[in-house]
């Protein structure tokens, strides 16, 4: 008991410890740099992101299964297909996207907002700004 | 230790006054500098840390609500701060290890009273680096800060219980450090 009033009586009496002279100046000078240099904050974020891209994939998915099957592709699609394209040995079957049938405008709005994501994500992580 | 002036520097601050924002760092610098001194043990670790940790607090102020007191808040931001640059670093030496727990020692610390003020001051903040960072922590809110152990809880994440063991540990170890200290410098003397 006596010990513990010895040393608690040591501890109060040798005070804390000082910040340097400048200290305050320094964080405000860190602050002011700071306001200026404001660290880029994506603008749509990650979840919303992710939700985005869902919601372009729910529309992607939903205009493939509305799509008659005998309805040849009027759009874009007949354009990108190549005349004599083979696809190699992997037997996949990409038949079903003579069907889509999407509006150009749709299509480039898809492009458009997937871009802006992409881009959204890659100024995050470099910290442009 | 929040001062009556602190409601209205906080208010300020939020609104984007930052003469009053320096104004708590003018406060609580000294305090905020000691936290990160006992808990990282390098000087200028200590400043870099606790100016991390105003910027910090001035990017959180907007959150900030005043149920709990500023310097709380505050000292919360700082422990836990530091806490991550120690897992950065991961501290190589704890002095604390090299004493043994019960090794009793003759010398008592009565010697202290012969030495001068700045002296007992040199000791004691040598044993206070040489704690756990923890403990250095729970000490220097409890003595300096008077903080209860309910606060100190709040700051640290730690129970009374916990809190009432650590300050008693810390100050059976303060106290065969500072006894070792006196007796090499006695032996030093002589």
């Amino acid at each position: 008991m006596e010990k513990d009033r010895h040393i608690s009586k040591l501890i109060r009496e040798s005070g804390i410890a000082k910040a340097p002279e400048d200290f305050t100046q320094k964080v405000m000078d860190r602050i002011g740099t700071e306001s200026v240099h404001k660290p880029y904050k994506p603008l749509i974020g990650r979840t919303g992101g992710i939700i985005t891209l869902l919601i372009i994939a729910g529309i992607a998915v939903t205009s493939l299964l509305l799509s008659s099957p005998g309805e040849s592709a009027k759009g874009i699609l007949d354009t990108w297909k190549p005349v004599d394209w083979q696809w190699p040995s992997l037997n996949l079957d990409f038949s079903f996207l003579e069907h889509l049938n999407l509006s150009p405008w749709l299509i480039g709005t898809l492009v458009a907002v997937f871009l802006l994501i992409l881009s959204d994500a890659g100024l995050n992580r470099k910290k442009i700004f | 230790m929040d001062t009556p002036g602190d409601s209205y520097d906080i208010q300020r601050a939020r609104a984007g006054d930052r003469e009053a924002f320096s104004v708590l760092v003018d406060r609580y610098r000294d305090m905020v500098y000691t936290l990160c001194l006992r808990m990282l043990s390098n000087e200028m670790d200590a400043d870099e840390a606790a100016q991390d940790i105003f910027l910090k607090a001035y990017r959180g102020i907007g959150s900030f609500q005043e149920k709990s007191k500023f310097s709380t808040w505050l000292y919360r931001i700082a422990y836990n701060h530091c806490i991550s640059v120690i897992r950065k670093k991961v501290k190589m030496i704890d002095l604390v290890d090299e004493v043994p727990e019960d090794s009793e020692t003759a010398t008592e610390l009565n010697g202290m009273d012969a030495l001068s003020r700045e002296e007992r001051t040199h000791f004691v903040q040598r044993a206070l680096e040489a704690l756990p960072e923890t403990d250095a922590v729970v000490v220097t809110l409890f003595y300096y800060e008077e903080l209860s152990l309910e606060e100190i809880g709040g700051i640290t994440g730690l129970s009374s219980g916990n809190i009432r063991i650590r300050l008693h540990r810390s100050r059976k170890k303060m106290y065969q450090l500072l006894t070792k200290m006196l007796q090499s410098e006695i032996s030093s003397i002589l």
